[in-house]
């Protein structure tokens, strides 16, 4: 007669328990052994300092153990979301400030205030209050900034000077520095939108020269002011008009990454290439015998004059399911610790919004530069203006995402995408998260 | 539904068929046809071509000349997708996967299969239509709810994530096409076989499933390469790097290299080759299978 | 083999005899529909049920927002770009596929010289997973170092080089070569199969009666290879729909949504935004789709063999 247990499935079912026992092991005794999962967004030359950094960590606390995922920032953002809503996802996720990014997570509860542990460790005291309030949202801090940063033009000085290039103050002069250097071969300004997220920064920076930092301070903090101004036409016809016509750009740059953008600038077949103070570590390694400036964004005619733009980077949150939340707080201690910073500062070449003892650095002179402009200031002698992605909420990103491209491909004028920020910008900030 | 009965390659043909061609401007139609054939073999051949041998090279040496052959044999990009781009990982979990859920969706659907094609079942009809239904709709109509669903119970850190549901979703295509290759068998044989006194489950395990053999390794040529390459389940529902296949975990080794051109060549380059090579061991299998699954079903 | 059982009433006896009759058949299917009940139909009606909430994946309570994520349907812009992305996919990525396999089956029919070296070929491709197609794709339409453009340069055609997937108007027909690329061997080698069942001597009465080769492939081959056509199409039509795995590793939708597709749509609604419950709503626009399109087919294919 039939039995009701098929040998068939059986085996198939005691194949499937033994090939299960090759998992790694997730469950342990907690209090004694602890991983925690740490993703981050360092893919470059930095990655391997970063892990020399965590280790440090590991081996003043010999029962944690760190697993680290690095990712590519596109690739994080589109899953960091499935991730800690599984409960499964990394304990620790370094992540870009701001209502678009951490605060859809905070929203959706997936990420741990850390009110309470920045009390017991006094990191409110080690940061700069600007970082503190970049990082939270409604009044609860989420995260700690890592790094602060500015964003202007790179050159490659060497080549500049070799062939007799002056470094422009005015886009007009950029314009024609444009025309001449395709004309000696050179593709100008290296600029990599494949991503859409590169346009952030320049629709930034161009902005900042038009309307200026303080009109840029209203308008984003203040609520006076609106999007779709001259001002912001011009910003966006300048950089994403203008200058693809006159050639600067070499490459179409919707077809560039980011990477590959950068690569052209490192090769020395771009001379320039505008993005911010974090690509110094990458620069500095990429590029040891070439001598590279950091400059701000020339002026725009009937603007405001040539400002720097400054913004903040990423900031290590906590999951708000991770099951190792004293450990983790443990990790942000050590990492934001003055001698953590130093090493950041020395070895990675980031810029922490803290103070950090420069004694027996050596800092390069780009790095030099950075801090300088950064503690001016810190001093209220040089007026900084806005990276706006990190200040905006998420419809008015993808605004810009796809507006941008979209006029970098001349299917949309500037008018209309002032416009459509605007909208954006007014359904963006009436659907304020609420506690 | 009425089938082709010889997969391609089935039997062996002589070189030329036996029936004549006419003459006229022969010559000319063959010349024609080879060069046809060849661009297309450039076109077809030429990616793979460019990107094993770029896996020899550096990232510089992409840049200046893709067309030019690499100028040392470089095994140190290999070397380092393979540890540091952890495909060693990545290739493994892919194995682990591809057993358990062809394992799993052969079994089930062997058993079902063959109770809906010849063992006699009450509301026969209104369970076909419900597997009918899982062939019918795309993984997205499931997705979402299956994800939290998957959370709920636990699975998600675990290689349960992707075999459940992996299992579950490919056992419409199984036991359809199961059924169908049942359905093609004699049931005289099962009925012999009753009357000498076996029980049902010898019936099917001892003279009916060994007929149905051709149809197991359809299945199992389907479903491996199906598993193999599936992207957006473990997208979602695979949240670990350790437990990452091959097909996600290439996305995210793309992620963290982009800028090492040489290390992304040699990664796509072993994220290829098991497949690429058991194709070409297997090649008739492979093409009768994806043949014969595609128009029995 | 049927238990004799001696019932003590009719309708245990019944119920005994019913279990006696079809316990077999019970047994075999019941793993199976046990697996696929929990994890394909328990989650399918859950679709449905959130598509009436706004639920954002994470509150306890999931409100019941009657048909709001349906009326929003229809003000979408974003759905109605994506629609028309997804439809363009489905007929270039249908026709695309069919006429060059049937092209290369055809020119193979006969298995002249090298036979096994290009059904190798054109097979290869199609046993890469959607990640490799989009990595080494991506590389081809690269500007910089990408060998599509080299190679134009190279020939003279530098006019025509151009960042690919960088042109909102070319961006989405730059991937679909690439999965047309990919899935034409599959095409190609059932057209093959299919071929070898097509009567060689209709075919020879043809060319006696003075038909020429395009008319004996137009009135005698083609007619005899409907079925074949028929199965091939709907299994790309059905793919179509759906698709997602290439466009998202290659373009996520980009640039400037050229080439978003309902999927991609779909995926970030739900695990970017997470608006699980409008994201629900589309996954039932893609379903509903593919029903529409998988039943049709049937229909027609009955109506072509009765």
């Amino acid at each position: 007669m039939f039995r009701s247990t098929s040998p068939l499935t059986t085996v198939t079912f005691a194949l499937l328990l033994a090939l299960l026992g090759a998992a790694p092991q997730i469950a342990g005794s907690a209090q004694e052994e602890v991983t925690l999962r740490v993703w981050d967004q360092f893919t470059g030359p930095e990655s391997e300092i970063v892990d020399e950094i965590y280790d440090g960590f590991t081996a003043q606390n010999p029962n944690v153990t760190i697993e680290r995922e690095a990712f590519d920032t596109d690739q994080m953002r589109q899953t960091v979301n499935t991730a800690l809503a599984s409960g499964t996802g990394p304990d620790v996720i370094f992540y870009d400030t701001g209502p678009g990014y951490a605060g859809v997570l905070a929203d959706a509860e997936l990420l741990q205030p850390l009110d309470a542990m920045a009390d017991q460790y006094g990191w409110r005291d080690r940061l700069v209050e600007s970082a503190i309030q970049g990082a939270s949202i409604d009044g609860q801090l989420y995260g700690l900034p890592l790094q602060i940063d500015l964003i202007g033009l790179y050159h490659n000085r060497t080549l500049m000077e070799q062939e007799g290039f002056q470094v422009p103050d005015t886009v007009d002069q950029l314009l024609a520095f444009c025309g001449e250097a395709s004309e000696k071969g050179y593709i100008p300004l290296a600029f990599g939108n494949q991503e859409g997220w590169p346009a952030f920064h320049q629709f930034s920076v161009a902005t900042n020269q038009t309307l200026g930092p303080d009109a840029m301070r209203r308008l984003l903090f203040e609520g006076q002011g609106s999007w779709d101004t001259p001002e912001t036409t011009t910003a966006i016809q300048t950089f994403f008009v203008d200058m693809r016509e006159a050639g600067c750009f070499g490459e179409d740059p919707n077809a560039l990454t980011y990477d590959d953008a950068n690569a052209l600038f490192y090769s020395g077949q771009a001379l320039m290439t505008p993005t911010g103070s974090w690509l110094i570590g990458d620069i500095e390694a990429n590029m040891p015998d070439a001598d590279v400036a950091l400059v701000p964004f020339p002026a725009i005619g009937g603007g405001k004059g040539s400002n720097w733009v400054s913004g903040l980077g990423s900031a290590y949150y906590l999951s708000a399911n991770g099951q190792h939340q004293t450990e983790a707080g443990q990790f942000l201690d050590y990492l934001f610790s003055p001698e953590t910073a130093t090493r950041w500062l020395g070895e990675a070449r980031f810029f922490l919004p803290m103070t950090v003892d420069t004694a027996g650095l050596e800092l390069s002179p780009l790095q030099q530069s950075v801090l300088d402009v950064l503690g001016s200031a810190a001093s209220g002698q040089t007026p900084l203006g806005y990276n706006i992605d990190v200040l905006t909420p998420p419809g008015f990103n993808d605004t810009m995402l796809n507006g941008f491209q979209a006029i970098l491909a001349g299917d949309k004028t500037p008018e209309q995408q002032a416009a459509d920020l605007q909208a954006a910008w007014v359904e963006g900030t009436a659907a304020t998260p609420q506690p | 539904m009425a089938t082709t009965s010889a997969p391609a390659g089935a039997k062996r043909v002589p070189g030329r068929a036996a029936w004549s061609r006419p003459r006229g401007g022969a010559v000319g139609v063959g010349v024609v046809r080879y060069l046809v054939l060849i661009a297309f073999l450039v076109v077809f051949l030429l990616p793979f071509l460019w990107i094993w041998s770029s896996a020899f090279k550096t990232s510089i040496e992409i840049a200046r000349d893709p067309f030019a052959l690499p100028s040392a044999l470089r095994w140190e990009n290999l070397q380092r997708a393979w540890t540091v781009g952890r495909f060693d990982r990545y290739i493994w979990n892919s194995v682990i996967y591809c057993t358990a859920i062809v394992a799993g969706v052969v079994a089930l659907s062997c058993l079902a299969g063959y109770a809906l094609a010849l063992l006699p079942l009450p509301r026969r009809n209104a369970i076909l239509v419900l597997f009918l239904l899982g062939l019918m709709v795309p993984f997205q109509s499931v997705m979402i709810p299956l994800y939290y669903l998957l959370r709920d119970i636990h699975l998600l850190e675990t290689y349960w994530a992707f075999i459940v549901p992996g299992i579950a979703l490919r056992l419409p295509f199984g036991i359809f096409l199961m059924r169908g290759f049942f359905r093609g068998l004699p049931p005289e044989l099962a009925d012999a076989a009753r009357l000498d006194g076996a029980n049902e489950w010898a019936v099917f395990r001892q003279v009916m499933l060994p007929l149905a053999t051709p149809g197991l390794a359809t299945l199992v040529v389907f479903q491996f390469m199906f598993t193999w390459n599936q992207f957006l389940m473990p997208l979602v529902f695979v949240q670990r790097d350790e437990l990452r296949p091959v097909s996600l975990g290439t996305m995210f080794f793309f992620g963290r290299y982009t800028a090492d051109r040489g290390m992304i060549a040699a990664g796509v380059t072993i994220a290829m080759l098991p497949v690429v090579l058991l194709y070409l061991v297997l090649q008739r299998r492979f093409i009768e299978g994806i043949t014969a699954g595609a128009l029995k079903t | 083999m049927a238990d004799i059982v001696l019932g003590t009433t009719a309708r245990r006896g019944g119920a005994r005899r019913h279990w006696a009759r079809y316990r077999a058949g019970y047994l075999f299917v019941l793993p199976a529909f046990l697996l696929y009940a929990v994890f394909m139909i328990y989650p399918l009606v859950q679709s449905i049920y959130l598509s009436f909430t706004d639920w954002n994946g994470v509150e306890a309570t999931k409100n019941f927002v009657g048909l709001a994520n349906y009326r929003r349907l229809f003000g979408d812009a974003l759905l109605r770009v994506s629609l028309g992305h997804t439809l363009i996919w489905v007929v270039v990525g249908t026709i695309g596929p069919l006429v060059i396999g049937l092209l290369l089956a055809v020119l193979l029919w006969r298995r002249p010289r090298g036979f096994t070296l290009f059904r190798t070929a054109f097979f290869m491709p199609q046993v890469l997973s959607s990640v490799v197609i989009a990595i080494v794709w991506g590389w081809i339409y690269n500007p910089v170092f990408g060998i599509l453009n080299r190679g134009l340069d190279s020939v003279g055609l530098d006019g025509l080089s151009r960042g690919w997937l960088g042109d909102p108007s070319l961006a989405l027909y730059a991937v679909l070569v690439a999965a047309i690329w990919a899935e034409t061997g599959f095409v190609f080698v059932v057209f093959l199969a299919g071929l070898q069942n097509v009567s060689k001597d209709l075919l020879e009465a043809a060319t006696v009666d003075g038909a020429n080769a395009w008319q004996r492939f137009r009135n005698v081959t083609v007619p005899q290879l409907a079925n074949v056509v028929n199965v091939v199409t709907a299994l790309l039509l059905i793919g179509g729909f759906s698709v997602f795995d290439v466009v998202f590793a290659m373009t996520q939708g980009g640039p400037a949504n050229a080439t978003e597709v309902i999927a991609t749509y779909t995926y970030k609604e739900a695990f970017t935004q997470n608006r699980i419950g409008y994201a629900a709503t589309l996954s039932l626009v893609i379903t509903v789709i593919s029903l529409v399109a998988s039943v049709a087919f049937i229909r027609l294919r009955e109506r072509g063999e009765s």
